[in-house]
């Protein structure tokens, strides 16, 4: 499980920023296990990680027509609070929240403690970023973005001391819909989730769903940079 | 062609001279024929001493029959299925059978007894899908008939006599009855009259009459079609009094269900496989079990120039194959989920098929009740959430029988039973049907539910496109990206249907078959 130097040099050649601090941390973490001689046990069961890719795509890479959003790659801390949320129902437990409430079965069934092995697994797997799917007027995205970067960072890269998550590299439809649902007051509305309730505080400043659009157009800015090879697909495909 | 000569002029004159048969050669090649009937049989030919590998992804109706076509014809094929069943949507449930529903996994607990099966997928056959039906005999599993239509099966609506449900051929007879009165008065009128002459106003008046079943002036006045009150067999039969019009036309039930089985997918005779759908699955397992994988679930699908990689997982180790063709019959909004290299138009093609919510329930019953009421199978609907209930096709005046205690085809619908915990389906289901059947409590011992679009390795049916979609990308999902397949019903004009599955099987081994066939002669020629 310990990444060789030139595999890690590999891995962050080719991953964006949003996953570059994450594998680096996973990384460090398996080498320290290893060097301290612990058991590996971090492995999470496998039927169970079967279950999440069967929503979320292989390895977690995201699948729109599922509405399950990327959770390759994504910050260890922010997964495995999430499914806490699902599982105490804070998310999905809405009726007008299908989506939320397909996720929250899933951790219903699970023991708390198996959250760790798998948050941990995700966040180390890779995946190319998602393409985008939607426009909105960037400029105007680049406006509203001035307070979100506030905590989620200027290149919504995130921010752990903040508890909130990367924005970068996540499936925009998804993101679309969580400021809708926050902006419907169906996220973010039970008291012990001290984060969704700060993220709640903030969606005002969304005021219609151009706007929502507009700010995930300026996220989706975030991973089209130069040097990252996104795994895009062939224009035509391989000639048979 | 000859110039000044209509092809058929031509064809006279080839006729002439060398006989029918030099013509149809002829005509063949200029494309004057029209195409041959649909396709009902494969006909893949066989390879004689060459080899090609196919992998086959899912053991449903359309993996299995293109697995039996091709390993026939001597292909190699390898057949991967990630769940711990093959069959699909082709789900039978006996007593001890796992529903693999994700979040919610159920043992069904019907009694141990081949007879007590519940069609929780697929459930019934026309007579018109005939290549699936060609298949039953071949494979020799055996028919009997689907009662899909019972005129003594009930209509209930809570808007409707207050909730009182009548016999579906009450409802239908009066309904008939009221509009034919309604009919044969303006045929009187100058306007419906006109385009007849006066025998053939007579004679539409009497087709009104017989299919109202009007007295000898024109008014419907009850018929005995509706039943009779009492009596008919040693006393004189007494009718009933027709309904209230108005009160019909404030139900839904004429909205379709009335019309149910005049649609050519649902109209008599239906058929079923004796013992339950699934015996049409094992049939093919019997033949090509060998080369099915279970338990081995596809991640990723590699185009290469030349043939198709693909990597599985069994117990969560990765293993990887080479094919020169992929035939792929995973949903198409798992598909979509997979790491893949397909081009972008493909992929976008792959995104707008919709994923249905069927929902059913299967509940067993300690006694036959219904036959008690005159009901021999056939469908009683309801505009409760359960929609209809089903009473068991044959195995009458047996102790017990499995009913269907709901099936929902709308999403909202699907969403509400999904929503519940299992048990609470079924009480709810059960608190429904005693609407329509006072006592359904005390006679149902334990049930089952299965919500398709919760499903693992399925999360849908059936594949939903909208008429704009079908128009711009269901040409691009029929036709193979490199050697790249996708089938399944879902791949059909057919989705919903296990004849969708086959044809679209077909479809897919008919172009492989030109494609390998090609690449051989031009080996030969080299
Ligand atoms: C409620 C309901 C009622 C129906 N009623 C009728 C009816 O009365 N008559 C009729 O003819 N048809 C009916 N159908 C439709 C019929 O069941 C389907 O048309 C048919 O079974 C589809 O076959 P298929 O091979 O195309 O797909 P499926 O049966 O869906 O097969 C796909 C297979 O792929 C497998 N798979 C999925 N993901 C992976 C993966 N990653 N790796 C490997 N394998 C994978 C699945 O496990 C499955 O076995 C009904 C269906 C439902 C749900
Ligand atoms: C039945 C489908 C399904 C399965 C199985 C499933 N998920 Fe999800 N998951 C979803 C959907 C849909 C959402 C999006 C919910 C929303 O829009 O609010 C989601 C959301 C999430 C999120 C929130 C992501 C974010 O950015 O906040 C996490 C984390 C997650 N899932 C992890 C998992 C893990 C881990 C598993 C396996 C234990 C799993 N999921 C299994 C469907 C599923
Ligand atoms: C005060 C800090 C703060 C600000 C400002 C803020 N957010 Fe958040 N945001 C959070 C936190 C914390 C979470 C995580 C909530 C949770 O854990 O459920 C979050 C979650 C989100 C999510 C859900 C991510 C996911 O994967 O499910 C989105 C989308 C989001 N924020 C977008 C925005 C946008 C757009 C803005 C600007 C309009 C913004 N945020 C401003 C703190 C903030």
């Amino acid at each position: 499980m310990v990444h060789g130097v030139d595999a890690v040099a590999g891995i962050l050649s080719r991953c964006s920023e949003r996953h570059l601090n994450i594998v680096l941390r996973t990384g460090l973490l398996f080498l320290l296990i290893a060097c301290s001689g612990a058991v590996v046990a971090a492995s999470p069961p496998v039927d169970v990680i079967a279950d999440c890719v069967l929503c979320h795509g292989t390895d977690g890479r995201g699948n729109e027509v599922v509405r399950a959003p990327r959770i390759a790659g994504m910050e260890a801390w922010y997964l495995e609070r999430q499914l806490v949320a699902f599982q105490r129902g804070w998310r999905g437990t809405q009726v007008a929240d299908d989506p939320g409430r397909e996720m929250r079965l899933v951790t219903v069934m699970l023991d708390a403690e198996e959250f760790g092995p798998i948050a941990a697994w995700f966040a180390a797997q890779e995946t190319p970023d998602p393409q985008p799917t939607l426009t909105g007027a960037v400029e105007r995205g680049r406006q509203h973005y001035s307070l979100c970067a506030q905590c989620h960072g200027a290149r919504g890269e995130g921010r752990q001391s903040l508890g909130a998550p990367a924005l970068a590299g996540q499936n925009d439809w998804y993101l679309a819909r969580q400021l809708h649902l926050y902006r419907h007051r169906l996220r973010g509305q039970v008291r012990e989730d001290s984060y969704g309730m700060q993220m709640l505080a903030m969606i005002g400043t969304l005021i219609d769903d151009q706007a929502v659009l507009d700010v995930v157009a300026y996220i989706n800015t975030f991973s089209e940079r130069p040097g990252i090879a996104v795994a895009a697909p062939h224009a035509d495909g391989p000639g048979s | 062609m000859v110039p000044g000569y209509s092809r058929r002029k031509v064809l006279e004159l080839i006729g002439a001279a060398g006989g029918s048969a030099a013509s149809y050669q002829v005509a063949a090649a200029l494309g004057l024929l029209t195409a041959p009937g649909p396709m009902v049989k494969a006909n893949v030919q066989r390879l004689r001493g060459a080899r090609r590998r196919v992998v086959i992804l899912g053991a449903g109706v359309a993996g299995l029959v293109a697995a039996y076509e091709l390993d026939r014809a001597g292909y190699d094929c390898v057949v991967l299925e990630a769940s711990h069943r093959p069959g699909g949507r082709v789900l039978t449930l006996r007593g001890g059978d796992i529903v693999d529903e994700v979040g919610h996994r159920q043992v069904c607990h019907f009694d141990r007894d081949p007879a007590l099966y519940f069609n929780a997928g697929a459930a019934r056959i026309p007579a018109d899908h005939v290549a699936l039906l060609q298949y039953c005999r071949e494979l020799q599993v055996p028919l009997e008939v689907f009662v899909n239509d019972n005129r003594n099966a009930l209509v209930h609506d809570d808007r409707l006599f207050g909730g009182r449900p009548v016999r579906a051929r009450e409802f239908i007879t009066d309904a008939r009855g009221f509009v034919s009165e309604l009919l044969a008065k303006s045929v009187f009128s100058e306007r419906l009259s006109q385009p007849f002459d006066a025998p053939d106003a007579e004679r539409l008046l009497d087709f009104i009459r017989a299919y109202g079943d009007l007295d000898s002036n024109h008014f419907y006045r009850g018929s005995s079609r509706a039943g009779y009150r009492q009596g008919g067999f040693i006393v004189p039969g007494e009718r009933k009094q027709p309904l209230d019009f108005t009160a019909l036309l404030h139900s839904d039930f004429w909205r379709y269900q009335m019309h149910w089985a005049e649609s050519n997918d649902q109209a008599a005779t239906m058929m079923q496989p004796v013992g339950g759908m699934d015996a049409i699955i094992d049939a093919f397992m019997g033949r090509v079990g060998r080369l099915v994988t279970l338990n081995a679930i596809v991640r990723r699908i590699h185009l290469e120039h030349q043939g198709v990689r693909v990597a599985y997982a069994v117990n969560g180790q990765e293993q990887r194959l080479r094919a020169d063709y992929c035939i792929n019959s995973i949903p198409t909004h798992l598909t979509a989920g997979l790491d893949h290299n397909f081009p972008r138009d493909y992929v976008a093609a792959l995104r707008v098929v919709e994923r249905g919510k069927l929902f059913k329930i299967g509940l067993q019953a300690k006694e036959r009740f219904w036959e008690a009421e005159r009901i021999y199978g056939g469908i009683s609907w309801t505009n409760q959430d359960i929609t209809q209930i089903w009473y068991p096709p044959g195995g009458f005046h047996s102790p017990k029988g499995i009913l269907l205690g709901a099936y929902t085809f709308g999403d909202a619908g699907g969403e509400k039973f999904a929503n519940m915990t299992p048990a609470q389906r079924i009480d709810v289901a059960i608190e429904q049907g005693e609407r329509l059947h006072p006592g359904y409590r005390g006679y149902i011992e334990n049930g089952v539910s299965v919500p398709w679009h919760r499903m693992n390795h399925m999360l849908g049916c059936s594949a939903r496109w909208r008429p704009e979609d079908r128009r711009l990308h269901y040409a691009r999902l029929q036709q193979p990206v490199g050697a790249h397949y996708m089938v399944g019903d879902q791949i059909s004009y057919h989705p919903g249907w296990q004849e969708g599955a086959v044809r679209s099987a077909h479809f897919a081994l008919a172009d492989i078959d030109r494609r390998v066939q090609a690449d051989l002669a031009l080996q030969a020629w080299n």
